[in-house]
């Protein structure tokens, strides 16, 4: 799992986040430093999916949420993965 | 700042710019490294300017805007193959205008694989999206962060 709009969109599945939460966030779980403009590309992506919507904030930064459709959305891939997962693994074994 | 942010895309930058440049503000504490796509040897600036993707690094080259088409140009070329042929001096080679440098990586097919120190900076997520030609052009040098770690 390394695309950067997955790893945004798994972030923000825990909460809403701004930028520097999130790079911090995906850095912890999924061992990937995303740059600003690489995680500023995904986030811009997402949002013209209607996949993530901003909300309001105190202060400067910016934080995110997940919409319902980008829930779906990660859920779809997830289990895709998912599968993938099963199958590799069990050939492995085999 | 607002140099750096008139680079983008107008559209972009008013609605993402205020936030981007908070979170550069809030990666890059202090006076981090910057390498260009036309400067393989990392120069210190403001922590604004700092990039960890080769398109942010190529944002800030004077002649990235006409560089694809240049270096596509280039690459069908036969011109350009005659005159690489001739070029066996390594000297003259570093000492090419950027385009032609962008060529030399094209050859070398691994981007700043020209540089042993800065090779392979980029990982395959910070690629994505990104035309072929931008990463050839940015010779994999741009990406200050791993230089920096």
């Amino acid at each position: 799992m390394s695309d950067p709009t997955l790893l945004v969109l798994a972030s923000l599945a825990e909460g809403d986040k701004h930028g520097y939460a999130m790079m911090e966030d995906i850095e912890v779980f999924a061992g990937v430093r995303l740059g600003p403009g690489t995680l500023y590309g995904a986030i811009t992506r997402l949002e013209e999916r209607g996949w993530i919507r901003p909300v309001k904030s105190a202060d400067r930064r910016q934080p995110y949420t997940l919409t319902a459709s980008g829930k779906t959305h990660l859920q779809e891939q997830l289990s895709g993965m998912e599968q993938v997962v099963k199958i590799a693994l069990r050939r492995l074994k085999a | 700042m607002k140099w750096l942010m008139r680079l983008y895309p107008r559209r972009w930058r008013e609605r993402y710019g205020e936030e981007f440049t908070v979170l550069l503000e809030q990666a890059n504490g202090g006076w981090p490294i910057i390498s260009s796509a036309t400067q393989p040897t990392p120069m210190y600036l403001p922590n604004y300017w700092a990039f960890s993707t080769p398109n942010a690094a190529l944002a800030i080259a004077p002649w990235n805007q006409n560089l694809s088409s240049i270096a596509a140009s280039k690459i069908g070329s036969q011109s350009w193959k005659s005159e690489r042929s001739s070029k066996k001096n390594t000297n003259k080679r570093r000492s090419a205008s950027p385009p032609e440098r962008v060529m030399d990586a094209a050859a070398a097919q691994e981007g700043c694989g020209v540089d042993p120190i800065t090779s392979g900076l980029y990982e395959k997520q910070q690629k994505a999206g990104i035309p072929e030609e931008a990463i050839l052009a940015s010779l994999g040098c741009g990406n200050p962060l791993p230089l920096l770690n």
